[in-house]
């Protein structure tokens, strides 16, 4: 039977039974508050149709609500159906289905659902999928503000549950809200204490199945290419590329060369990587020239670069599956970086790579375009004849930089045809990226094997976890020359043309040359320059950061560690052991408390009066507190006639109980009898609705 | 023993149209043996109650108007002197008899009214320093105005503790007026109703009442119906010991004639009105706020389970 709540709301009682009744008023107006927060936070990557549809639906359903409109019939439900579907098969074409479509479909399913939510039970199912949807956001983000708004959401569709789930109970609709959210937050705050055990001790297990999600937007960092303005353009966002930190002491500010892709092909304008000879890297064995190295463990945590490169200080090792180390010391990644990711990285400072270079390797490493930059050439080849060991051409070129008038800046010129000659003669300002670029370009003319290196130099410490902020402007681009017997070594011209960008990190040269206050990076000088704010900043940012180190990264991995740091190798292998004693105790504890507080409380027949009686509170089946048992079963017969026999059996055994046999001990058995008796009924007579107007109030 | 009351409830009911609840407890105050207080407006059917009770119970009945200038010895008795032995000589007044219906009770001095004190409570007399005994069963049933209180004397507290229970008989239903007004004229049926109980019987019912089995639970109920009209502010004094034995006896036969060997808690609510209202005073401000009457209020606020 069908009954829309205006007509429910006219007549006293909608004549309907059970899960087909009539949805009450107040829980509507939540139930449509609750989509719409738990849409929102996929706005942003909703297509424009279904945001469109979404209004419509919670609009319409409003105003059926409200009684100006009416529901849409059989064939406009059928038809809207088939169009949502077939517009997001079109919207996916090119996709498939991924996780972007298949969340299309569910938040357009709900949206039409709102639509069709005329009976209690199409609510319920309303609620299931608010469950759901709630899930889905964590697949976008899991940073810790999404994580409370999810907390504050999921408390409020637990209460709409309860709500659905609770007797038509006595009270305003005030009363009754506050009673069930009262009820939700209690649950979750009970959860939260077994949620946190379970997540630190449950086993993780390598998702079998793992959903790769689409990137949203552009992602700003460093690329495989570089042409002379990408980095400093790059140099004045202040996104943050990743974060470290170090196990033991942080290194100085300019042995912070975060190595990132090594470019290696240069056609007149455009350094970029060549994967062609990308191989994995085989020896595994760094040492320095004294036979050691100095070795730094630290933890990386990286922002989505949609990139398949990792960074770390040279050369840099990790050890987990789908890194390697290729020929060019570059980690590379199997899979593009497509999320936070989080990986320890072990870096031999001062190991030799390549003392020997094969003949392939030499060509690549001294490929230049044929003809182009003629007064660059010229140059190396007279510093060539001034200088014929390789490491006192290289410092040739590095004192120019610093003992002529070039210049370091963030705004360099154009330089359109022949940018090295360009550069090197005439204009003589330029970013990092000029002065590697023309230093490779002027090592491999003289026949040295010279490479750019891309990467990050510098960072900002965060004093209150001990750890390194990497932003995006600290890109930098630097050079590699290698040597006869030492291999590949660092060489930064901007090092020497620059020391301050190196020594004081890049911040001092942003806070020096951007005068242009529309820049972001502009905004961020001033916000340090005043220190209570900056405080804040890098106390938000720690916030994120461990959010991110502790909960959101936590893997097998991680988890492995953690447990071993906590229980020692030894205590590992007993966890299994530990864990069923907890469990045990536990549950021992429980019994424990609950046996005594039984002993305590004195007559097992009160309290099984008062246990039902509670069973029932806050319902209109409440026993009121002068009511005796005989009478107050009359009551309930009348309430719930299937139940009469059962209830007068229970009233006579009961009332025998208390007033014609207590006092002798024999009767515990028909205590316990009556005590499963009187729990069954009392449930049967909790789900018992006589005619489903209960009052559904969030 | 069931079938008695069934009978005693039609033959009454016969004459006191609609007012069943009324006369289960009238006659279970009577089969408790205690003394019973009818206060209604006049013309209600108080005079017709207690007679038709006598004559169910088959007692032997005498009736006194009580008036403003009703003297102790019009009840009592008086000695006189006769001159053909020169001796004086008892002539019993009529509180010697086994059912004294006191009728406007209120309207008589405290003198007379207190002179019926001792009979109630002792069920003796003692006149000119000679004690002497009323017959076996005795009881009074009394009537009281409650309106018309021009000229009357209200029963001190003492002497409307002694009646067992009040009864207010209140206005009959349009179902049972019909009735009445229908049979208008043959009004005396009184004699036609037929005794149902003897006076041995009545001692059986007695001696059984006291055999009825109040568990600990149903006396803790009791207790907390007790204590909540001492504690309670709205009261300016509780029930004394003697209102809870009263409780306790009236439950118990209310229990016997429900046919049942023990009390459970419906069996106190039942009498609990007419068996504490009349011995509880309220505080003036605190009287029917809303619209309950006091022992309602106790009854709905005290718990009939409670942990200690």
């Amino acid at each position: 039977m069908v009954v829309t709540e205006q007509t429910a709301n006219r007549t006293a009682r909608p004549v309907t039974v059970g899960a087909a009744a009539a949805i009450p008023r107040a829980g509507l107006f939540w139930m449509l508050l609750l989509m719409v927060l738990l849409v929102l936070p996929h706005l942003t990557r909703m297509p424009v149709w279904l945001i469109g549809l979404s209004i419509i639906c919670v609009l319409w359903r409003w105003m059926i609500f409200t009684g100006r409109a009416e529901y849409p019939g059989r064939w406009s439900r059928t038809g809207a159906l088939l169009l949502v579907a077939a517009t997001t098969m079109w919207q996916y074409r090119d996709t498939g289905i991924n996780v972007d479509a298949t969340v299309t479909l569910l938040i357009s399913g709900c949206m039409l659902k709102l639509l069709e939510m005329q009976h209690r039970r199409d609510i319920y199912i309303v609620n299931t999928l608010s469950f759901l949807l709630l899930m889905t956001g964590f697949i976008y983000s899991q940073s810790m503000l999404a994580g409370a708004y999810n907390l504050v959401l999921s408390m409020l569709v637990l209460a709409s549950m309860i709500s659905l789930n609770r007797l038509s109970s006595s009270g305003s609709v005030r009363t009754v809200q506050t009673r069930n959210l009262k009820m939700a937050s209690t649950l979750m705050l009970q959860a939260i204490p077994l949620m946190m055990v379970l997540f630190v001790m449950v086993p993780r297990i390598a998702p079998l199945m793992s959903v790769s999600v689409p990137a949203n937007g552009n992602t700003t960092g460093v690329t495989d290419r570089m042409t002379p303005g990408d980095i400093s353009s790059l140099a004045r966002s202040t996104d943050i590329a990743f974060r470290a930190k170090f196990n033991s002491g942080n290194p100085l500010p300019p042995e912070l060369y975060w190595r990132g892709v090594v470019l290696d092909e240069f056609d007149g304008t455009t350094w970029s990587r060549n994967d062609f000879f990308v191989r994995p890297r085989v020896d595994r064995e760094f040492r320095g020239a004294a036979g050691q190295s100095r070795v730094l463990d630290y933890n990386m945590i990286m922002e989505p670069t949609q990139q398949n490169w990792l960074y770390g200080i040279n050369v840099a090792q990790v050890i987990s599956p789908g890194v390697f180390l290729d020929s060019n010391s570059s980690l590379l990644s199997s899979r593009p970086v497509t999320q936070r990711l989080r990986y320890n990285v072990r870096s031999h400072l001062d190991a030799i790579t390549d003392p020997e270079l094969g003949s392939r390797a030499r060509l690549r490493a001294t490929q230049l375009p044929g003809d182009g930059n003629p007064r660059a050439r010229e140059l190396a080849l007279q510093l060539r004849e001034q200088f014929p060991e390789d490491r006192a051409l290289t410092n040739a070129i590095l004192s120019r930089f610093s003992e002529q008038e070039y210049f370091y800046t963030l705004y360099p010129p154009i330089m359109q045809d022949n940018g090295i000659d360009a550069f090197l003669f005439d204009q003589r300002q330029g970013f990092c990226e000029h002065y590697a670029g023309s230093t490779v370009f002027l090592l491999r003319a003289a026949g040295i094997p010279a490479r750019v290196v891309v990467g990050y130099q510098g960072a900002e410490y965060n004093r209150f976890d001990d750890y390194l902020i990497v932003y995006q402007y600290n890109a930098h681009a630097w050079v590699e020359v290698w040597y006869e017997g030492e291999g590949w070594q660092l060489a930064d011209p901007t090092a020497a043309v620059a020391p301050e960008r190196i020594n004081d990190g890049a911040d001092m040269l942003l806070r020096q040359t951007s005068e242009n206050p529309q820049d972001t990076a502009f905004a961020l000088m001033a916000l340090r320059d005043n220190a209570l704010l900056n405080a804040l900043r890098l106390r938000l940012d720690w916030i994120e950061y461990s959010w991110y180190r502790w909960v959101v990264s936590y893997d097998e991995t991680t988890q492995l560690e953690l447990l071993t740091d906590l229980l020692g190798e030894e205590g590992l292998r007993w966890l299994p052991y530990i864990l069923v004693f907890l469990l045990l105790t536990i549950l021992g504890a429980i019994a424990g408390v609950q046996y005594f507080r039984n002993r305590a409380r004195g007559d097992p027949l009160i309290e099984l009066c008062l246990k039902f009686s509670s069973l029932l509170e806050n319902t209109d089946m409440a026993r009121a507190p002068g009511e005796a048992f005989k009478t107050y079963f009359e009551r309930l017969s009348g309430k719930c006639p299937q139940q009469k026999n059962e209830l007068d059996a229970c009233a006579r055994e009961l009332n025998s109980l208390l007033y014609e046999v207590a006092g002798n001990h024999e009767h515990q058995h028909r205590i316990r009898k009556l005590a499963v008796r009187l729990k069954v009924l009392a449930r049967k007579l909790r789900v018992y609705r006589p005619d489903g107007d209960g009052q559904l109030a969030l | 023993m069931q079938a008695q009351i069934d009978q005693a409830l039609t033959e009454i009911s016969s004459v006191v149209l609609g007012k069943d609840q009324q006369i289960r407890l009238a006659l279970c105050c009577l089969l408790s043996g205690g003394h019973l207080l009818i206060e209604d407006l006049p013309g209600m059917g108080k005079t017709t109650l207690a007679q038709s009770l006598a004559k169910v119970f088959g007692l032997d009945f005498r009736r006194v108007q009580f008036t403003s200038d009703l003297l102790p010895a019009d009840i009592l008795g008086v000695s006189v002197y006769e001159t053909a032995t020169g001796s004086f000589v008892f002539h019993e007044g009529p509180v010697f008899c086994q059912l004294l219906l006191a009728d406007e009770i209120n309207r008589a001095t405290p003198k007379t009214q207190s002179a019926l004190l001792e009979a109630m409570e002792e069920a003796q007399v003692t006149i000119e320093g000679q004690t002497r005994s009323l017959p076996s069963p005795f009881f009074v049933i009394a009537t009281q105005n409650p309106v018309s209180l021009a000229g009357t004397y209200p029963l001190p507290e003492s002497q409307s503790d002694r009646f067992l229970m009040r009864l207010t008989l209140g206005y009959p239903d349009p179902a049972a007026e019909r009735i009445l007004l229908e049979r208008a004229e043959q009004r005396s049926s009184l004699t036609s109703l037929r005794q149902c109980f003897d006076v041995e019987q009545l001692a059986t019912w007695r001696e059984q009442a006291n055999q009825i089995k109040c568990s600990a639970y149903l006396l803790d109920y009791v207790q907390r119906l007790i204590a909540c009209t001492r504690d309670d502010g709205r009261f300016r004094a509780g029930l004394s010991p003697r209102g809870g034995i009263a409780l306790i006896r009236a439950a118990k036969t209310f229990a016997l004639m429900a046919g049942r060997d023990h009390v459970i808690p419906e069996d106190v609510q039942a009498i609990f009105a007419s068996v504490a209202e009349h011995r509880l005073q309220t505080h003036n401000n605190a009287t029917r706020q809303s619209g309950e009457t006091s022992s309602q209020w106790i009854l709905n606020t005290v718990d009939v389970f409670a942990t200690t």
